[in-house]
């Protein structure tokens, strides 16, 4: 069974359960190499729902649901944007992207974690990290 | 993951700058990053020295920092190095083939 957060659409916000979930990967014994990998994917999840998802929009929400056990750690990050393709999204590694500022966030997701899932037209994101 | 408080200071030496960021650069912080690099990059320094051996998390946005920084500073005609990456911070770098 998931727990669910709701913060506003707001960056300091969102830290709110990006802060309880690492408290539970701690409690249930994750390794920092592991911890690091889950904050690193949160951070770039919200950041894309914040930025791309809800387009900064203050009245929106971001929903974080979630369940961390001695197995494994599952998150599901929902905006309220249009959603998006995530195959159209430039491969940020390539020679003619390197210099972008921006487009490594899903990149280090699926990088970094075992399974990184859209759903609902792009409007979620869900991650998986197995304990290794 | 302990989250430790982010910092940016800034040393100039003559036509160089030594950037000393240490801490967490995370999601709500690290447009500090961004606006500084982006300012020094534009300032005209020759040589910008970007220290990270302090810095113990970075994300995305921060990334992006660095490079929107390292593009101002040589359309200025300066360079940017970025030196004493953690074991972390240099995975991070080298997966997005920053280095």
């Amino acid at each position: 069974m998931l727990k669910e957060i709701v913060v506003p659409n707001d960056l300091s916000a969102a830290k709110q359960p990006e802060q309880e979930i690492l408290a539970e990967v701690k409690t249930c014994g994750y390794c920092e190499n592991s911890a690091f990998a889950v904050k690193l994917a949160l951070e770039e999840a919200i950041t894309n729902a914040y930025r791309h998802g809800n387009k900064a929009d203050p009245s929106k929400t971001i929903r974080v649901c979630y369940e961390v056990t001695e197995e494994k750690v599952e998150i599901e990050i929902h905006d309220e944007g249009p959603g998006f393709v995530p195959e159209a999204v430039p491969d940020p590694t390539l020679p003619e992207n390197i210099d972008r500022p921006h487009g490594r966030g899903i990149m280090l997701m699926r990088a970094y974690l075992d399974v990184v899932e859209f759903g609902s037209g792009g409007k979620c994101v869900r991650l998986v990290m197995h304990r290794k | 993951m302990h989250e430790t408080p982010f910092a940016v200071n800034v040393e100039k030496r003559g036509d160089a700058a030594v950037v000393f960021v240490s801490g967490s650069c995370t999601m709500n912080v690290s447009k500090k990053l961004t606006d500084c690099l982006r300012e020094l990059g534009g300032a005209g320094h020759k040589l910008i020295v970007v220290e990270t051996s302090e810095l113990d998390f970075i994300e995305s946005s921060g990334l992006g920092g660095i490079v929107a920084g390292y593009l101002r500073t040589r359309m200025h005609k300066g360079e940017m190095r970025l030196v004493s990456p953690t074991p972390d911070i240099r995975r991070l770098l080298e997966m997005t083939r920053l280095v």
